[in-house]
Formats: C-alpha cells, structure tokens, sequence
C-alpha cells in the first residue's frame, strides 16, 4: 500500500502512477471501501497524513489533514477547554473512519438530522489531481462564496475526481443539555406519527432516529436545561407509551442501536424517502420481517437486507416507488440486478465531463462512479 | 439568431431596440455598463433550453438574469451577447407541506416563498436584504446568504434539487428532492456558479417551521472593538443566535437619518437575534444581556413587540441605501474576515481611511465574519471614486491577508474577478477552469464572471489600472 507522508508526496506518487497508466484507489481508515461500485487499483493511503492544522473555535473552524481520524479531532476538540465545540459528524464506524473519507462518502449518522451531512460542514479543501496539481478550494471562514465550491463536489464522490489531503470544516458548539425520548412500537403508522410529532409544534429535536425492526424512535432534544426538559416532556406528551429516559437508560441505549444496521453480514444500501412516506417505508421493511434491518433520520438512512437478490430488487424497487432512492454501501456485485435506477442520460453525460476534466486517464477508482468511470 | 429567437418565444419576448436593452445593461452593480445585442425572455423551461440552444449554435455568449439585483456584476451583460432575462418563469409550482418543500421557478422573488408558506406556519431561511425583489435564480446563482446565515446556513444549505439547462441546450434534473442520492453533487457546484455552468429553470427549496420564539435585542457599546469582545463571549458561552449584526456610528446615523429606527447613540451597536423553541430564547435571552454587559454595553434594549423589531432591523436593512444620506456615492464590499480578526481589520481599515481621506462605514455579519465596508466619495470631485475603488480594493487585501475571503454573499461576478488571484493561485483556479469545461467546454455562458482572464484582467491584476472594459469603450465606473 502507498502510504505518502504529505501533500507533495501525494503528488509525486499520482503523477507518477498517472504517467504509467497505473490505478489508484485513495483511502483513509478503510471502513467504507464497499460504497459505490467495486473500484480496482493500488491503495492510496492517506493515513500518514493525520495532523490538525489549525483549531479557531471562536471562529467556528478546524483545518484537518484528510487521514486525521474524526475520534482524534474530537479529542483534541474536547481538550479545549475555553470552547465547547465538535465536529457534528457521527457516521457508521465513525471510530475508525478519517475526515477524508467521511467527506469523500458523504457518510453521515443520527446526527444529520439537525447538522446535516458532510457536504453541509465542509468549507474548504485542499486536493491533489492525478496529474499532480495541487489546488485550493473554498477557505477557512464559514460564509465565502469565492469561486466554484470544490469542496462540495468532492462530497460523495468516493475518490474517483481528486485526492483530498487537507479539509476546514465548521464546528458547533456542544449543547448544555440533552434529554432523550424513546417510544417502541411495532406499529408503522403509530411509529411515524409519533416521529412526525416529535419534530412538529415548536419541538426541535437535534436527534429524530427511527429503527427497525425492533421499531424505535428516538427523539433527543439538545438545548438549554429548561428548554431540553420542556421540549422532551412535550414530545412525550404524544404517545402513551414514550416516555423521557433517565441518564442510565440513556447510556444503556446507545449500544443498542450504535452501529445499526452495520453490525451483521448482509448487503446494506443507502435509503432516502420524502418525509411524508416514512410510515410507508416502514411497512416496506415490514415486508422483509426479520431479515431486514433499518436505522434512519427522518427521510435519509441505511438499511440491511437478506442476501438475495430478489429481496434486494424488491427493497430497492419499493423505496423507488416511494419517491425515494437508493445508494450502494455495501452491496456484492451479484445482488446488484437491474433493479437499480438507470441514470439520467445527461447527468451521466456531466459526470463523465468531469470526470475526464479532473481525471483523464481514470486513473482514480476506476469503476466506482459508472462502469466506464 | 434574432428571428430564430423570436420563432422561440414570439417576436414580443425579444428585445433588440438599443433604448430597450439599455435598461438591462447592468445589475445592481451600475458602474458597469455593457448592453447586450438582445434580450430574450422565455416562459418555459423548454423556451430557456431553445434560446440556449440558438445561442449556441450561433456561438453568441449568453448571460442569464434574474431580478439584475446582483452587487458584483454578475448579470452584467456580454457584448454582441443575449441576455436570457428569467422574469416570465415566476410561478410558484408546488407547496408541499408535508415534505417540506416548495417548487418556484426562477423568476419568484425570495419573499414570495416565505409569503406563500406563511399561512401554514412555514418559512424560506435565506434572507438577503434585497428579498423583497431578488430572485431565488438569482438566489441559486450567487448561493446567497443573509442576516440569519450564521444558524441557518446559506442557500446551498436549502436547494434541494432542480431542472438544469445545460450549457449547450439539454434539459436535466440535478440533485434529488430526499437529500443524500448517491452520485457526484453537480447541484452542489452549480449553486454559486454565478450563470456560467448552466441555468436553473425549475428549483425544489427546503422550508422551515418557522421558530416558536423570537427575541431581539439591541446593545450599544463605546467601541467596535468592545462590540467584537461581546460577540466572542456570546460564541465562547456556546450560544449560536440566528444572527448578530454589527454597525459602527457612521452606519448607525446614516440608518437613524434614514429610517429613524431609534438607534442609541454610540460608536457600535450590535443586534442579536435570538430564535427557536421558547424556552431556549427566554433562558438564553438573560444570558445574551449579562455576556453583553460584561463587554462593556452601555444600554441594551429589547424588542417588546414584531413592530419594534420590525423598526430594529429596519435601521440594520436599510444601511446600505441610508449611506446615500452621507455621502453622495459609496461603494459596497463584501470581505470576509476570521471573526476573531476584525478588531486588527477595522484598525486596517482606519489607516486606509487617513490615507486616501475618504470615510468607510462598516456593517458587519459579525457572527460569520462578513464584513461590509461602505466606501462613500463623491463622484463629481477629480479622482475620487477611483481612490473609493482603490480603498476598496485594499480592503479585500487586508480581508484576504488576515486569511479570509473577497466575498462571503455578494459573488465574484465581474466585480471582483481581477482580485481572485489575490486569494487563489494559478493552480487553483486553472482548476476551477477544468470544471467550468466540463459543464461548458464552449464557454458561452456568462463569459468574464468568475474567473479571471488575461483580458479582462492583464498581467497585474487589480483596479488601480484603467480596466480594458473601460479602454474599449465597453464599460465605465462609478
């Protein structure tokens, strides 16, 4: 594995590998190497290049190397002591994963339903092409509109335009309270109403998260201490059954749903449904009883299905028909079918534009944006 | 090209008497002037896709236009090119309320989005000050912010999909309206573009409950820099309001002689605007009022009522005309700064002032950095607003140095492309270039804007300089 100690080495070793008509597949902590389609190439580590260039909480802004882990900078964010600030990223083996890769999959978690994915925090990066230009986009200061963001292009695109090395993100401030609503239902429709009305009416949760199918939903008010209390007795107030947890029960939850739907074998893909089909989609699941595994936002989340492709097809085709759609996360190539929606003739003909702008030869993860990028 | 345009959308949507498309020569940028050979005003996105496509096959530049609001010239037309104007596609498609979303074609003012989901307890977050006129294809193209941006984020933050002419006349959609879909996020670069990757026809908005409180608060202070020292504690304390505005004496009595909003007398003062559930606002509220009073405000007053905080930032909205009140003419920038650098900026800014003996009032979005200089000259005096445009100028330098941004809201546009390799290098923009490619290897759509290029901007890039818009004859400054 290519292992280069920084931005130039990056560029030595794309200029080369691009001269010679070698692949290269970039790569930060390796845990989420299966999203989009199968890529073939030599690892492009970017581990080695793990270091926290700049922390200006009263500014909102960190500046990362793109192999710094996001566990590492929440530690360095909770040593500051003058701010209380993070990173409100939290997305599937967040432990392990690295800023670059967070960003380059878009990868997000529970937290996205007040802070919003990766493509909503990143404010600038730096990033190497595979004929060795080293670029700058976007800046260190959140509100900056100069020239075309980069940056945000660079969100989901899975290492197939450019190699980040270096990422500034915005930051917000920890809150000084949180309390945490749960209700368990099997029920879909009461579920969704219920998740419906934690959100409406004033209540603003910074955490909606529904999973399925032990059927949670689960409403975390972020907030000032009266407020937290307030909004969280409120949300309670709409189901018989949900109930406000005490802080043990809150600590005891947190492993029971962390790492869902990733924590058994089974193809997982990406799943979004307009807000209004949420019941919907949880009888979907319904469908697939225990062999289907969900945890969402309100609209946007994972699922783990059976390893069968016509249970695949089927997911796929209901949450299509919901207005949805789906994303590949970790999906085997047997299973793909041709259930999946065909791109758009001229979004593909833009993507592939792009493509050959930034990467020519193809050098980067070959395969994993289209079959011929 | 101009009977092939008027089979596209009838002879009565294009425009071709010189008297006729002088009136879109410029934006709300007037210094420049260029008048296009036509204006053309589709009603469709299909009529938008045909003018593209003409266009193109007559290899004719085209700039598309909103409401010409725009503050850096990115509407400023082309010679011997067509101004695509958006104002006949102003219908508000589909209110969605259930998915929160609303479908507006180009044309709808920023407002009327607000205004159409009101009545269901709705609301369209972005807020520049022009939202009464401005348009969310203007909106789309400049990714435009507002007071509130620093919670609410900008307009990237709430498009969620939209229908996408391209740059040679295909018809798309870009991005999803359930956020996330897999692919590369073209939208994502789209929006900001300023007009020269394509040209949105039909745009799906996120909208927001509005809050359940709102709380104003107004604190006068002896200086911008004791001003700045409130804002630092009230972000070190982990309060993030939905704005914090901050106007030095010079603003304030140009806004109090203007609209007479009841300002205090002071040389800062800064309005904070806090919203949300209710009772987060009534137990930040008193915590707003001690950080402040720690800084040393002299008085804090609060909006009792929606007239009085109407009035508040009446006086804050109305800054930039009220300076027409001061000086016969100003020049607005739109730098940006670290936040925590603008006591050094302003003490920048002061020299500058000394140096080139003109005055410079300065509103700030002080959560976010985003600071506006109001540069004001009198035109009709020998030289000045080339020395207006020079301060100007070197205060995006100051903003840059200090590790910021020559613009935070208002765009490159033509305004500011000669300052881009000031924040970028070659590299970085030749980049940039390579995308812009990708989306219009012709390069007809809005040519000149955003990136700099040898003509427009020679081999010393900057203002200072007669500008060859001005040599040829094309342009002229205010």
């Amino acid at each position: 594995m290519l292992r280069p100690g920084s931005e130039e080495e990056v560029s030595e070793l794309l200029r080369a590998a691009d001269a010679d008509g070698r692949k290269l597949v970039p790569r930060g902590g390796g845990t989420k190497q299966t999203w989009g389609r199968p890529a073939e190439g030599e690892p492009l580590s970017l581990r080695e290049l793990d270091r926290l260039v700049a922390l200006e909480p009263g500014d909102f802004v960190c500046v990362v190397q793109a192999g710094m882990r996001l566990a590492d900078l929440d530690a360095a964010l909770r040593a500051d002591r003058g701010h209380r600030q993070r990173l409100m990223l939290d997305p599937p083996h967040g432990a392990d994963a690295t800023l670059g890769g967070i960003v380059a999959t878009n990868a997000s978690g529970p937290l996205r339903h007040r802070y919003g994915a990766p493509r909503d925090l990143v404010i600038g990066a730096r990033l190497v092409l595979p004929d060795g230009t080293r670029a700058k986009t976007g800046g260190k200061v959140v509100k900056n509109v100069a020239g075309y963001d980069l940056a945000r292009l660079l969100c989901g695109s899975l290492g197939s335009l450019a190699v980040i090395t270096e990422l500034a993100f915005r930051l917000h401030p920890v809150p000084e309270e949180s309390r945490t609503v749960l209700l368990e239902t099997r029920d879909a429709a009461r579920a969704a109403r219920f998740a419906a009305a934690a959100r409406g009416g004033g209540l603003m949760p910074a955490v909606l998260e529904l999973t399925w199918p032990d059927g949670r939903v689960v409403a975390r008010f972020d907030s000032t201490p009266d407020a937290a209390k307030e909004q969280a007795a409120a949300a309670a107030a709409h189901d018989d059954e949900a109930r406000v947890l005490s802080d043990s029960e809150r600590r005891m939850l947190g492993p029971r749903i962390e790492g869902r739907p990733w924590t058994a074998d089974g193809p997982v893909v990406g799943v979004g449904v307009p807000l209004a089909r949420i019941a919907d989609l949880l009888e979907l699941a319904a469908e697939h009883g225990e062999d289907l595994a969900l945890r969402g936002g309100v609209g946007v989340g994972e699922a783990r299905l059976k390893a069968e492709p016509d249970a695949v097809a089927a997911f796929v085709r209901g949450v299509t028909a919901l207005g949805g759609h789906v994303a590949r996360r970790r999906v085997p190539d047997d299973l793909l079918g041709d259930a999946w929606p065909a791109d758009d003739p001229v979004v593909r003909s833009l993507t592939l534009a792009v493509k050959a702008q930034l990467d020519p030869r193809g050098t980067l993860s070959p395969g994993r944006l289209a079959e011929a990028a | 090209m101009i009977a092939e345009l008027e089979r596209a959308v009838g002879a009565g949507n294009v425009m071709t008497d010189p008297a006729q498309v002088a009136s879109y020569a410029c934006d709300g940028l007037t210094g420049y002037r260029v008048s296009p050979s036509a204006v053309v005003l589709p009603a469709t996105t299909d009529e938008v896709a045909a003018c593209v496509r003409i266009c193109a096959d007559a290899e004719a530049p085209y700039v598309a236009r909103g409401a010409g609001t725009g503050l850096s010239g990115g509407a400023l037309p082309v010679a011997d090119g067509v101004v695509i104007g958006l104002q006949r596609l102003r219908t508000i498609l589909a209110v969605d309320v259930e998915n929160e979303r609303v479908t507006v074609q180009p044309g709808v003012t920023n407002l009327a989005v607000s205004a159409a989901v009101a009545p269901l307890g709705y609301y369209y977050a972005p807020d520049p000050s022009s939202q009464q006129v401005c348009t969310i294809g203007g909106n789309v193209a400049e990714n435009s912010g507002g007071a509130h941006c620093l919670k609410y984020g900008f307009t990237i933050h709430h498009v969620l999909a939209a229908t996408f002419v391209t740059a040679d006349g295909r018809i798309t959609r870009l991005g999803h309206p359930v956020p996330d879909s897999p692919g590369i996020d073209l939208l994502g670069v789209v929006v900001g573009s300023e007009g020269t990757l394509g040209i949105v026809t039909e745009i799906v908005l996120r909208i927001l409950p509005r809050p359940e409180a709102v709380d104003t608060l107004l604190a006068a202070f002896d200086s911008t820099d004791a001003a700045g020292d409130a804002v630092s504690r009230i972000i070190a304390a982990g309060v993030v309001p939905a704005a914090i505005e901050m106007m030095d004496r010079l603003t304030i009595e140009a806004a109090e002689q203007a609209v007479h909003a009841g300002y205090p007398d002071c040389e800062a003062a800064l309005l904070v605007e806090l919203d949300g559930p209710e009772a987060e606002v009534r137990s930040l509220r008193p915590v707003i009022e001690r950080l402040c009073r720690e800084a040393g405000a002299t008085e804090i007053r609060r909006a009792e009522d929606p007239d009085q905080r109407a009035r508040m930032w009446k006086g804050r909205k109305a800054a930039f005309a009220a300076m027409g009140r001061v000086s016969p003419d100003y020049y607005v920038q739109d730098g940006v700064i670290p936040r925590t650098k603008l006591p050094e900026v302003l003490r920048g800014i002061r020299e500058l002032e000394a140096t080139y003996g003109l005055r410079v009032g300065n509103v700030f979005h002080a959560g976010d950095g985003n600071l506006h200089p109001l540069v004001l000259y009198d035109g009709s005096e020998e030289g000045a607003s080339d020395r207006a445009l020079e301060v100007a100028t070197k205060i995006l330098e100051l903003c840059v140095e200090h590790g910021g941004s020559i613009t935070g809201e208002h765009g490159v546009g033509h305004d500011k492309v000669c300052s881009m390799p000031k924040m970028f290098s070659g590299d970085d923009l030749t980049v940039m270039d390579r995308l812009r490619a990708a989306f219009d290897p012709s390069g007809l759509a809005n040519p000149g804007k955003v990136l700099p290029t040898p003509r427009l901007c020679g081999e010393v890039p900057g203002f200072h300089r007669v500008h060859p818009v001005e040599a040829a004859g094309l342009g002229e400054r205010f």
